[in-house]
């Protein structure tokens, strides 16, 4: 009897094994039978699509999706469901780093801030203190339609 | 019971306590994390307080971006670049920054990613490129500095907890932060002159990997950003300087992502570049 | 103490009335773990030599701060501490007395983060300090006692702060440093009026001030010797570089007097204020101290501590024995966002044993203390409620020149709110 009790505690303390369930964020995703880009493609994912991790091999993971298993690329996933879209809440355009975003404001004005193609131009892009927030206002109120996106994704052809 | 039971359920009790305590060994080292320090704390409150920081601070390296150059004044062409760009941005990661991409008036090559998601290329580097494919592996290479969040991470850029128990801790704590500021900034002071050109390359390696990824995976020419380099290091050739040992010569990206591509097998692939497009688009200008 | 030496006694051995030979409650000279500082500290008794991996760390184990798991700390506390000494059946053979310190400070904050390959940090603490307000009146006790007036305060109190530097030379082994500058600032004033029912009237006043300036250097290593354990140890000494001490006294009585004095006319004594100044520096011990702690999960945390100091002899502020000192802690999460601490450690007496054959000698009590915090959790932050409760008995000699021995109960608690931050 005691002996029983005891298996029971014993096994219900055994930490179960996971198995990671990711979750695909780009709008598409290709899952390929080897981990390498000219392998033949297994299916198709979408984004939102849930998978089980089975192993993993530097950039790739190997899982699975309903009956199918593959490769997909470690950048295209993530342990949780793809986020929606975080919107700015604008305040006034102020040039001083509002504290609350916990900015190391010092850091902001020196080289580092910006990423580029090549160094050489970062520096000075970042130094300047002339900030032009009409064209950003302008750049950030271009509207383009997802629609209009998945449009143009289809006519890359050659 | 007898002693031989007791025992046994002693035994037991010990397994248990330390089977529920020993968790499964992670990466060397880290062992001293904390359960507190595991994602398992983050809120979708502290997710989206993050972006919005990071957001606001995007912006005002954005808006210093266009002040130093001028934003060129071609809607056509901006919009292109735009649909170009977000095809890009939806073949990539996190879903939940709405990436926009503006032109610079100035011939110099170049192109810049500022934290949350404003990408900038220059008229010059237009005027280089000669295929979507390339546009478009530029494009990746900067959303992917936003992706992995190169900058997020060195300027540690983190949202406001808006827990009570994080406001009490910020009242109590209050007398630290004269502190805690006077050093940062010291240290800040200090970090400026011993190590400000201490850019971290692999920062510019991982962008070219992680951003050819993308392009792959939105359904062009894997090898246009690499051409794209080839083509700009010849261009650039004396001009690249280098200006520290922490800052090895443009070619040095180059063979490194030339490696990484034959290793993921992307060297034979035979994929779009959308040339016609691309010159319908550029060639007015 | 010298003033002790030059102070006066009255009464009888019935009478008994003392108290010339006052000594501090609780703070530096006689124990080594007066108050725990630093929040994760303080609620594992103090047993944080190994795991010092936060900017309270930069306290205890200065190396440790090479890997904390969060690049940019700060964390403060705030503390309210009550002391209360009872002095057993020294008044007529039959009365306690009764001393009591409480006070209430920020007793710790710390900043750390990055600097090149290693880390900076900066920190301020409060160790020891204790706040006495006594007035009392005592009536009708011993043989011929009508009235006992005891007024005191006391007020001794050691800031240090500076900054530190460590670096982890590998995951397993890192070094580091801390330079405090250290300030010790004491006071004791004490008035006492004695009443005989037969008239007699005794009056003594005495003042003692100190401040003492130094430099504490302590040195650190944390080592990983297996997965998941981590060894420390540190070695410091607090050098002295200048003190000041005032003292004043005066004593004024009519009537007969009594024995004990220095003078023996019998008449009206009044002895004018005697004010000295001496500026011999008190001597140090050095502090060894070693730890182990097992991180068995993301968890659980269990670590212990000895802490060695070495022996003293000082012929102005009284030689004090070497001794150990010991503490086990554990660190356990209830979840991620809610942990528990508790600790168990030795606070024991610097001084010697007590003898029954000599003369003014300095208080005796080990301590033994229990410590206890509940921490909340965000992302970036932490609040942390804790409670230390420490207790002892032992022996002192409260009178000048007699060689007996009173009985001493020393109980001291105090709760603390702090919070720490990663930035």
């Amino acid at each position: 009897m005691y002996r029983v009790i005891l298996a029971s505690i014993c096994t219900l303390a055994v930490m179960p094994v996971c198995a990671e369930t990711l979750y695909v964020q780009s709008v598409k995703a290709k899952v390929l039978s080897a981990p390498s880009f000219k392998a033949d493609q297994v299916l198709e994912l979408s984004k939102g699509d849930a998978v089980e991790l089975i192993e993993q091999k530097g950039a790739w993971y190997q899982v699975s999706h309903s009956e199918h298993q593959g490769w997909v690329s470690r950048l295209l996933v993530a342990p949780h469901p793809p986020r929606s879209k975080v919107s700015y809440i604008s305040g006034e355009d102020a040039e001083t780093i509002d504290k609350g975003a916990r900015v190391r404001a010092s850091k902001v004005a020196t080289a580092g801030a910006a990423r580029g193609l090549s160094a050489d131009e970062r520096r000075r892009a970042s130094t300047e203190t002339v900030a032009d927030f009409f064209a950003l206002h302008r750049m950030e109120t271009l509207s383009v339609e997802n629609s209009e996106v998945m449009t143009f994704m289809q006519g890359v052809k050659q | 019971m007898s002693h031989g039971v007791q025992h046994r359920l002693l035994v037991g009790t010990i397994c248990s306590f330390l089977l529920l305590a020993i968790a499964p060994v992670s990466d060397a080292g880290s062992y001293r994390a904390r359960a507190s320090q595991s994602d398992a704390i983050v809120t979708q409150e502290d997710i989206t307080a993050d972006v919005e920081a990071e957001i606001k601070v995007g912006r005002e390296i954005a808006a210093r971006i266009l002040g130093r150059f001028g934003v060129l004044d071609d809607t056509r062409l901006t919009r292109y670049v735009n649909l170009v760009g977000k095809s890009v941005a939806l073949n990539a990661s996190r879903p939940e920054i709405e990436f926009r991409f503006a032109i610079l008036d100035t011939q110099s090559v170049n192109a810049y990613a500022a934290p949350g998601g404003y990408i900038f290329v220059t008229k010059g580097a237009l005027d280089l490129m000669q295929d979507e494919a390339e546009l478009a592996g530029v494009l990746a290479h900067e959303i992917a500095h936003v992706t992995e969040k190169h900058i997020v991470d060195e300027l540690r850029i983190r949202g406001e907890s808006k827990s009570s128990s994080a406001g009490i801790a910020a009242l109590i704590g209050g007398s630290t932060d004269a502190a805690r500021v006077a050093l940062q900034q010291a240290v800040d002071q200090a970090v400026g002159i011993l190590f400000e050109k201490g850019l971290k390359q692999e920062d510019e390696h991982e962008a070219d990997s992680v951003g050819t990824l993308f392009l792959t995976n939105t359904g062009y020419d894997p090898k246009a950003l690499h051409r794209y380099l080839q083509r700009v290091a010849q261009i650039k050739g004396e001009q690249v300087e280098v200006v520290s040992s922490t800052h090895p010569p443009f070619h040095a990206r180059i063979n490194a992502l030339g490696s990484m591509m034959a290793e993921a097998g992307m060297k034979d692939l035979e994929m779009p570049r959308a040339q016609e497009r691309f010159k319908q688009h550029l060639g007015n200008n | 103490m010298k003033i002790n030496r030059k102070a006066r006694t009255l009464g009888s051995a019935a009478v008994a009335l003392v108290l010339a030979n006052v000594q501090p409650v609780s703070a530096d000279p006689f124990h080594y773990v007066n108050s725990l500082v630093g929040n994760r500290a303080s609620g594992m008794g103090g047993a944080y030599t190994a795991i010092s991996d936060d900017p309270s760390g930069m306290f205890y184990n200065p190396a440790g701060i090479a890997y904390a798991p969060v690049p940019n700390l700060s964390a403060s506390a705030n503390a309210l501490s009550t002391t209360d000494i009872t002095y057993k059946g020294v008044l007529g053979g039959q009365l306690d007395w009764n001393r009591r310190s409480q006070v209430l400070l920020p007793n710790f904050f710390g900043v750390v983060q990055p600097l090149g390959e290693g880390v900076i940090g900066f920190s301020y603490a409060v160790p020891n300090s204790l706040l006495e307000d006594q007035d009392q009146e005592f009536r009708n006790f011993g043989a011929d006692v009508a009235s006992f007036t005891v007024n005191l305060n006391q007020n001794d109190n050691t800031y240090k702060f500076g900054p530190t530097y460590a670096k982890a030379f590998s995951d397993s082994f890192s070094m580091g440093a801390t330079l405090y500058a250290v300030y010790r600032s004491a006071e004791l004033i004490q008035n006492q009026f004695v009443r005989q029912i037969d008239g007699d009237v005794q009056w003594i006043n005495s003042y003692f001030e100190l401040s003492e300036l130094g430099l504490q250097p302590t040195l650190g290593v944390m080592v990983s010797p297996y997965e998941r354990v981590s060894v420390g140890a540190t070695v410091s000494k607090l050098f002295i570089l200048s003190t000041d001490v005032r003292t004043q006294g005066f004593f004024d009585s009519n009537g007969n007097a009594a024995p004990g004095l220095d003078t023996t006319t019998g008449t009206t004594i009044i002895n004018f204020p005697q004010v000295n100044t001496f500026d011999d520096k008190r001597e140090t011990p050095w502090n060894l101290r070693v730890g182990a702690a097992w991180f068995v999960s993301d968890s659980l945390i269990v670590s212990g501590d000895l802490s060695y100091f070495t022996k003293i002899s000082d012929e102005v502020y009284g030689d004090r024995r070497a001794l150990t000192n010991f503490a086990v802690g554990l660190e356990y999460y209830l979840s991620p966002t809610s942990a528990l601490r508790a600790g168990f450690f030795s606070d024991f007496s610097s001084t010697p044993e007590i003898s029954s054959s000599r003369v003014n000698q300095l208080d005796h009590v080990d301590l033994l203390g229990l410590s206890g915090s509940y921490t909340w959790f965000t992302r970036n932050s932490s609040i942390t409620l804790g409670g230390v409760f420490k207790q002892g008995s032992g022996e002192a000699q409260l009178f000048t020149g007699a060689t007996s021995v009173q009985d001493v109960d020393v109980v001291s608690y105090s709760v603390y709110l702090s919070t720490s931050y990663s930035y």
